[in-house]
């Protein structure tokens, strides 16, 4: 097959760079667990009030032994619920989320925090917010008439004046 | 080109196409700084998630 110079010099090119992508990519991927969430674990979405987790007094931010800080949260047609998470900056935060009805996505505005929210699933996220800031939580997975209102509000303080 | 001879024509049909060729190796590397830019200067810095 014949191919012009000029155009095996771009596919050099093409082949190059894409070449740089997917190393960066492997390289953060498996030196710092840079991937997308994942996490299996079952739970029975019509019992989440009952449940040992997800129970409404169980539900907002709590620090752990380990110096993180683990957020519980439901999600629900039409909100997040609690409505104001408050953690703190430069802390490993993991979040929990479970879906007391249909599939929802959850995505806090300006940072990597998003995922879905399947039913029968507990979705987790782990992440550090690495400055302080008010973030806009949204649902990104149509959920029905009112997911345009579907929000809730995560704040983020300073490590020194947060309170677990 | 109708002021060129028929020499001069054929030199520039048959050279290669530098110009060219300089504004894809440019808008390659300007591509390819964006990527990294999008890369570690915004996704990375907002904190890894996983």
């Amino acid at each position: 097959m014949h191919i012009d110079p000029s155009e095996r010099k771009w596919i050099y090119v093409v082949l190059a760079m894409s070449a740089i992508f997917l190393a960066v990519i492997v390289y953060t991927a498996v030196v710092y667990n840079a991937a997308p969430p994942s996490n299996v674990e079952t739970i029975d979405s019509a019992q989440l009030h009952l449940s040992e987790e997800f129970a409404e007094d169980r539900l907002g931010a709590r620090a752990m032994p380990d110096g993180s800080v683990r957020v519980t949260m439901v999600a629900a047609r039409y909100g997040f619920f609690p409505r104001n998470v408050t953690v703190p900056a430069e802390t490993p935060v993991t979040f929990r989320w479970a879906t007391l009805d249909v599939l929802h996505g959850v995505h806090a505005e300006g940072t990597n925090m998003a995922t879905m929210i399947v039913p029968g699933f507990v979705s987790q996220l782990r992440t550090v917010f690495p400055k302080p800031g008010v973030y806009q939580v949204i649902c990104n997975e149509f959920c029905g008439v009112g997911h345009d209102y579907m929000w809730s509000q995560l704040t983020v303080v300073p490590k020194a004046e947060w309170k677990g | 080109m109708a002021d060129l001879s028929e020499d001069e024509q054929r030199r520039l049909m048959t050279a290669p196409p530098r110009g060219t060729l300089v504004l894809m190796l440019l808008l390659a590397a300007a591509f390819l700084l964006a990527w990294l830019y999008l890369y570690f200067g915004v996704y990375w810095l907002r904190g890894l998630a996983s």
